[in-house]
């Protein structure tokens, strides 16, 4: 476990490190100012990103949880506790940036229009899977209920979006967004670039959490059984 | 099957022993329904029009009853440590889970066929040949969340101090369910015919379904000891 | 209800300020966690050594 931490944190550091930078070049020198929004339509780079990879979390934390239930291997539950907090994070993030944006652009703070909404009642299911593993009494047990629970937010996640999405449909939104500008050439370039490195930063910081894990996993076993060979 | 009709027969014994619980949720209902009728007053209803007020009034009342109904179904039996019992008998977890759910669902219902009488008359929604097209809408939406319940409950209290918990895992979960609730009962209390909403309906039977097949897949780890 | 369009770099700044703030703030969290575990193995380690 060492060992293939050691391997991929310094090259994924290091390619992090390089596309964050090659995309914040992109997105404020290279990439021209749109027509109607001016220089404020680059939080798209950011928020957008920041979107897919929360739900790209979601979907790893759904693998993890399915994994440790399936096999009730440690590193499925590290992997399932890393996506849920990291996941969370981001989740917060695009629920900053999202309204930040939003003001500028249609006038609004908040609007309660799909992807927004099913963004907020995701953050309220991973805030609840990490409250429940908080409550947890044993690791195990924790493992097992912050499994159980991602499952759930997983699988329901979809549900909510279209149910949300239908029910947007039978009120129209009176000020939200309307259809985007195609993006010019300059803006692709740098929003692709932007959505790498968003997407490596979460991967960075889920092996980081997962290393944490395993370590301070491993202290609480040691010390555990210290403790019993003692007494 | 039988294993299921046992739990279920078991828990609804406990409940009818304990009179206590199913007239705490029952007060607790009325109590909500009384709040609502003060913070929306019937003036400000009837401008608005009832079916547009009405559905949201009954839901949240019916999921914040059932709330007090799914701690107190998981309280009996943490009292007497009997989920430890349950889950060393050799009976199906899907059982297990069919039984609670069955008994959850028979609380959740009776309940509801006490605030939706109440409701539509407190707020004078009622309207004729509405009845057995609430009912139909009524009995779809409580399934789906007696399951979800169950399921949250279950997890819930194997934590400490894991009724708190309950409100905050179970109602985001529960969205597209109220989602579907609140436009399948305004559209009865319009007069509209149930088929303008056979969308959502559909769609909350599948979820029905689909909420059942998790919990079988997950209720073992659930139910594991430690 | 015609819409404000706020050309502002407020916005532009604070954006980008919070979703910075928040990355490095949970990398700092981790790192200060990580060292703390770091240190308690090397403690754990060196009592085995010792009591070998």
């Amino acid at each position: 476990m060492r060992r293939a931490f050691a391997l991929v944190y310094g090259p994924l550091l290091g390619v992090t490190a390089v596309v964050t930078g090659a995309a914040l070049a992109l997105i404020f020198l290279v990439a021209p100012e749109e027509r109607v929004m001016g220089a404020v339509q680059k939080l798209f780079y950011i928020h957008v990103p920041l979107a897919f990879v929360t739900f790209l979390a979601v979907f790893v934390l759904l693998v993890g949880a399915l994994g440790y239930l399936g096999t009730r291997r440690p590193v499925w539950d590290r992997l399932a506790r890393a996506t849920s907090e990291v996941g969370w994070l981001f989740c917060t993030l695009v629920l900053v940036t999202g309204p930040i944006w939003a003001r500028p652009a249609w006038g609004v703070w908040w609007t309660w229009e799909a992807k927004l909404t099913t963004t907020l009642v995701l953050w309220l299911l991973l805030a609840g899977i990490l409250l429940a593993r908080g409550y947890a009494t044993t690791p195990e047990q924790g493992a097992r209920v912050g499994a159980v629970l991602g499952v759930i937010a997983a699988l329901d996640v979809p549900i909510i979006y279209k149910a949300v999405d239908w029910w947007r449909g039978q009120h129209p939104i009176v000020f939200g967004p309307g259809k985007s500008d195609p993006l010019a050439p300059g803006m692709r370039a740098a929003f692709l670039v932007a959505m790498l490195a968003v997407t490596l930063v979460f991967a960075l910081l889920v092996v980081l959490r997962m290393r944490l894990a395993a370590l301070e996993d491993a202290i609480v076993a040691a010390e555990d059984a210290a403790w019993r060979s003692s007494s | 099957m039988r294993a299921a009709s046992a739990i279920a027969a078991k828990d609804l014994r406990i409940e009818g022993r304990t009179l206590r619980t199913a007239a705490a949720t029952g007060l607790f209902a009325l109590v909500v329904l009384v709040v609502f009728a003060f913070a929306f007053d019937l003036d400000t209803v009837r401008r608005l029009g009832a079916p547009r007020v009405v559905p949201g009034v009954i839901w949240i009342t019916l999921a914040f009853s059932a709330l007090v109904g799914f701690t107190r179904s998981y309280e009996l039996e943490r009292q007497r440590d009997a989920i430890a019992a349950l889950a060393i008998a050799p009976i199906d977890r899907g059982a297990v889970f069919a039984g609670k759910c069955a008994a959850n669902l028979a609380m959740l219902l009776t309940l509801a066929a006490v605030l939706l009488p109440l409701t539509l008359v407190f707020f004078d929604a009622g309207r004729e040949g509405a009845a057995l097209p609430l009912v139909a809408v009524t009995v779809l939406h409580t399934v789906g969340l007696a399951e979800l319940g169950t399921l949250f409950g279950a997890v819930a209290s194997r934590l400490a101090r894991g009724e708190a918990l309950l409100a905050v895992l179970l109602l985001p979960a529960a969205t597209p369910l109220f989602l579907s609730a609140v436009q399948c009962t305004r559209g009865v209390l319009e007069g509209a015919p149930l088929s303008d909403n056979a969308r959502w309906m559909l769609v909350t039977a599948g979820c029905d379904v689909l909420y059942f097949l998790v919990a079988l897949l997950v209720f073992e780890s659930v139910l594991e000891e430690g | 209800m015609e819409v404000v369009v706020v050309k502002s770099y407020a916005f532009l700044f604070w954006g980008y300020l919070v979703v910075w703030a928040g990355i490095v703030g949970y990398l700092a969290f981790l790192g200060a966690r990580l060292s703390r575990a770091v240190r308690r193995v090397e403690a754990l380690e060196r009592r085995l050594d010792s009591a070998r």
